[in-house]
């Protein structure tokens, strides 16, 4: 698979979205857990497939960027080694 | 992103509650992220280090939450008004969304 | 180090150095952004904290 070299500012958006998406799905999914209304209930329903939508969407992108590959963990590993080592860098 | 840049540097006191937020967010996320992984580990070493930057983390935390309690952005002792709060921030969240 | 770590021990690491990777980049970045001086040393106290958190996660999996 070819990578193609995002911006640092880019990498860290997409790479931030990931988080969030991520925080997103957990943080709804309790919110449901602690609700006792039913609109509310439909509604963060409703957030919670949106948020999974959200978290596709941006791991796909980041999937068919080359940023991350989940079937090939050693490559991963050395390529979040060198994210970190562009983090430091930077500053 | 100029034009989203020039609208929230427009509003200084803003940019620097988004951002506070978004350093308190992390700060809460690096906490739960450390708490988890310490109970993944094996390795003695391993559970030294991570142990230690949760101590790190939790210090951080608190010095970024006493920031914004200072500053009025946080208001852990009164509903109401961190519920006046939160409105705002989304009301501006959604206007700074919209054009 | 890293042949003596277990394979979930790797994987929450590399989660780790991710997150803190994202958060030194953000911190730098957003640095600029900042008006209120002691916003701006509570953000540098946080890239000097991540900084050396990254090298230390760094030398686990190295």
């Amino acid at each position: 698979m070819e990578t193609k070299q995002l911006s640092v500012s880019d990498h860290a958006i997409a790479t931030d979205m990931l988080f969030e998406t991520k925080s997103a799905v957990k943080d709804f999914a309790a919110a449901i857990t602690e609700v006792t209304s039913p609109e509310i209930q439909t509604f963060l329903v409703q957030e919670l497939r949106n948020a999974i939508k959200q978290h596709e969407q941006i791991y796909n992108f980041l999937q068919d960027g080359g940023i991350y590959d989940a079937y090939n963990v050693p490559e991963q590993l050395s390529k979040d080694l060198s994210y970190a080592d562009r983090a430091l860098n930077n500053t | 992103m100029n034009k989203i840049l020039e609208k929230i540097t427009g509003m200084a006191s803003l940019t620097d509650q988004v951002i506070a937020t978004d350093i308190l967010s992390a700060a809460k996320a690096e906490i739960k992220s450390y708490a988890l992984a310490i109970t993944e580990t094996a390795t003695p070493e391993v559970r030294q280090t991570l142990t230690r930057h949760l101590e790190d983390a939790i210090a951080f935390h608190q010095q970024i939450s006493t920031y914004m309690i200072n500053e009025g952005f946080y208001h852990p002792h009164d509903m109401g008004k961190q519920l006046q709060v939160d409105m705002n921030v989304a009301e501006n969240a959604v206007n700074v969304a919209k054009d | 180090m890293r042949q003596k770590l277990g394979v979930h021990e790797t994987l929450e690491l590399h989660e780790l150095v991710t997150f803190k990777s994202l958060c030194l980049t953000k911190a730098s970045l957003m640095q600029g952004l900042v008006t209120d001086p002691i916003l701006k040393e509570i953000m540098q106290n946080d890239v000097t904290m991540t900084s050396g958190h990254l090298e230390e996660l760094k030398n686990h999996l190295i």
